[in-house]
């Protein structure tokens, strides 16, 4: 992808990424220049988590994008998966145990790969189906939960969903 | 019996709500071939409101009443051929009340469907102030009209009252009329048959027979009646839905359209003539634009431009002359087709409900995520997007409204850039927006409308500078043509609108950096 009007022109594959001492990112072109401090972006975080990231710098001016990160060596996908996970906080429900109503607004508690919390959903519009089986939740506070593949749920939280989504 | 009856309401409720989906498809896709002529005079709420209300008003009568009216007929004549043969000559006297029955559910019917028909468009009025008034809820608060817009909401809604009212006023005399006729059928049977039972005529176990089965006979007649209302009520809303089903679009497919392809750009219109009714809009337009050519088309309000721009983009045909693009009359082609090849932006882009990435692709849902980037990048998108939370997955909301109006254009830009087109409309693309973002928009243009066929309608005429040429419409006429500096000095309408437009202008500031192709000049807008 070739771009001369907005910015970025680099794709990810023409650096070399890793994590310093201070678990920053950095980046090092072909030239030897290193780029330390970046921060990372999935630009389709719900339709497509897994490519098109960009790297920014620390004046978040983009520095590349990275149309697929399976795409890099090991270490330097490994180094902008560890980016993204430290940057991103939207906990991936994997049980919901028990939701206080069957309407809004109703209290939900659940297990998620962060641990086990509860929150509160005002409307019925801040539950998002994303694709056929992905859906998106937003609480009360606007904290992003979300739901990869609800055929993975057990048989109450698949209800559960299907029932408010 | 139970397993009978639910299997008849899961069937009836199944196939009522498989008409009622096809008859909103089959409603809506029409809708969508008609011409923009047809939305001309409509209200929103009223379309929304028949294909939603009218098709569900439908779907109940389908589900709920038709075959228990159908039952209800059978059971009638069955019943009157079993009275019949019991005692015909009771039998006739049983069928007295009905000319006056039959009279009075005519009358009632023409009335209730009248009354149903005014309902119904009350509905649509009601449901048009809410669409008019919610999607317009910044200028309400803006304005303070919170209470002039409950009022007005109150008004349609009252008017609907009114109207259901008067359909039940008429609907509740009619029910117990007929059933007081049955009634009094009961009696004259009563009296009739006691008499003909006195006379030796009739045994009392043919008329107690008798007598039962008319008790069935008028229960039927009295349901049957009942159904009256709901058949006038679906019948108005059927009205409804076939007024747009029957309506003919404007601009016609051909019978057998012509292959369109990839079209060069090039674009011609002899003595193209267009009226909107009696008003002859445009007079004998003559225009060649050749591929890649970047045109202008000025003119003071009322003059034709956009009318021009609508039947280069086949939204209406001409009522004379004719256009062709590649050297063939568009009308050959098929309409969808032809119009892949035109690319348009508005003063007011549109944006829909959904994603960034989703209003980027309208035209070309295909479009990988590759080429979503690299046009959001050319429309000078990109960056505003990354620093959107959720990227090119946000949400834009209803018509875009979580975005500024630059930022709405950008997206539709890039939107435009997508699909590739060899003809560019851009119907004032810049106008609505500020000094700065226009600077970014029309970085955006040069790069959209580079090899492109593009057709510019300005009142600023100064973004036209760097077109080929410029057109100049008076009164539906074209009155000049020629590049920017040509018509200054031919000392024209053109000149006459530039110099008017400078003159109004208060206060020329520092002139902001020339873009490649379309420069500016901060001047006041003719209209």
């Amino acid at each position: 992808m070739n771009d001369t009007t907005d910015g970025s022109t680099s794709i990810g594959n023409e650096f070399v990424f890793s994590s310093d001492s201070r678990g920053r990112l950095v980046a090092e072109d072909r030239f030897g220049n290193r780029h330390v401090g970046l921060s990372a972006m999935r630009l389709f975080p719900m339709s497509d988590p897994d490519n098109w990231i960009a790297v920014f710098d620390d004046k978040g001016k983009e520095l590349c994008c990275i149309p697929s990160v399976a795409s890099l060596p090991e270490a330097s996908a490994a180094a902008i998966r560890t980016t993204l996970t430290n940057s991103e906080f939207i906990p991936v429900i994997e049980r919901i145990v028990q939701i206080s109503s069957n309407d809004p607004p109703c209290r939900w508690t659940v297990e998620t790969d962060r641990g086990d919390t509860e929150f509160i959903i005002n409307d019925e519009k801040d539950l998002r189906r994303l694709t056929q089986w992905s859906v998106l939740i937003v609480d009360a506070r606007g904290i992003r939960y979300s739901i990869p593949d609800t055929r993975k749920l057990n048989a109450y939280s698949r209800r559960a969903v299907e029932w408010h989504v | 019996m139970g397993g009978l009856g639910w299997a008849k309401t899961y069937v009836l409720a199944l196939a009522s709500e498989q008409v009622s989906c096809d008859i909103r498809n089959q409603t809506y896709s029409h809708l969508q071939k008609l011409s923009l002529e047809y939305y001309g005079g409509r209200r929103t709420g009223d379309l929304i409101s028949r294909i939603s209300s009218d098709t569900d008003r439908i779907c109940n009568f389908l589900s709920a009443h038709m075959v228990d009216f159908i039952s209800d007929v059978m059971m009638f004549i069955f019943t009157a051929i079993i009275l019949i043969r019991i005692d015909p000559i009771l039998a006739l006297a049983a069928l007295l009340p009905f000319p006056f029955i039959a009279w009075l559910i005519q009358k009632v019917r023409i009335n209730l469907r009248h009354g149903f028909a005014r309902a119904t468009n009350a509905w649509s009025d009601m449901v048009s102030v809410l669409t008019d008034a919610i999607p317009g809820v910044r200028v309400v608060k803006a304005f303070a009209q919170e209470q002039r817009e409950i009022a007005r909401f109150a008004q349609a809604n009252k008017v609907v009252y009114d109207n259901n009212v008067r359909v039940n006023r008429l609907w509740s005399f009619f029910g117990p009329t007929v059933s007081f006729l049955n009634e009094i059928g009961v009696l004259v049977i009563w009296a009739f048959g006691a008499w003909r039972v006195a006379t030796g005529d009739i045994t009392v176990g043919v008329l107690i027979g008798f007598v039962s089965y008319i008790a069935r006979f008028y229960i039927r007649l009295d349901s049957m009646s009942g159904f009256l209302a709901n058949t006038q009520r679906a019948a108005a809303s059927t009205h409804r839905i076939f007024e747009i089903l029957d309506r003919q679009p404007v601009v016609m497919e051909p019978t057998n359209p012509i292959a369109v392809g990839k079209l060069d750009g090039e674009v011609s219109l002899s003595g193209v003539r267009f009226k909107y009714g009696s008003r002859e809009v445009l007079r004998g337009i003559d225009m060649r634009i050749e591929p890649g050519e970047l045109v202008g088309v000025v003119g003071p309000s009322g003059s034709g431009k956009s009318t021009l721009v609508n039947l280069v983009c086949r939204f209406y045909d001409p009522t004379q002359g004719k256009i062709t693009a590649g050297g063939v009359d568009i009308r050959s082609f098929a309409v969808e087709k032809y119009r892949r090849n035109i690319g348009i932006v508005l003063q007011e882009p549109y944006l829909f409900f959904g994603t960034i990435a989703e209003n980027i692709t309208y035209g070309r849902p295909t479009a990988t995520r590759a080429e979503i980037i690299e046009a959001a990048r050319a429309a000078h998108a990109h960056n505003f997007i990354v620093k959107l939370p959720d990227g090119y997955d946000s949400i834009v909301g209803e018509r875009g409204q979580t975005l500024s109006g630059g930022e709405r254009q950008r997206i539709s830009i890039a939107r435009a850039l997508l699909t590739d087109p060899s003809i560019l409309i851009l119907d004032e693309a810049t106008s609505a927006v500020d000094n700065e973002t226009e600077r970014e928009i029309q970085n955006a243009l040069d790069n959209l409308i580079r090899g492109r066929t593009t057709i510019a309608i300005a009142h600023r005429l100064s973004t036209l500078r760097n077109a080929n040429r410029i057109f100049v419409l008076e009164a539906g006429r074209v009155v000049e043509v020629g590049k920017h500096e040509e018509l200054l000095d031919s000392g024209g309408v053109y000149s006459r609108l530039y110099h008017a437009q400078l003159e109004t202008k208060p206060h020329v500031p520092a002139a902001p950096p020339p873009t490649a192709s379309l420069q500016r000049v901060r001047v006041v807008k003719l209209d």
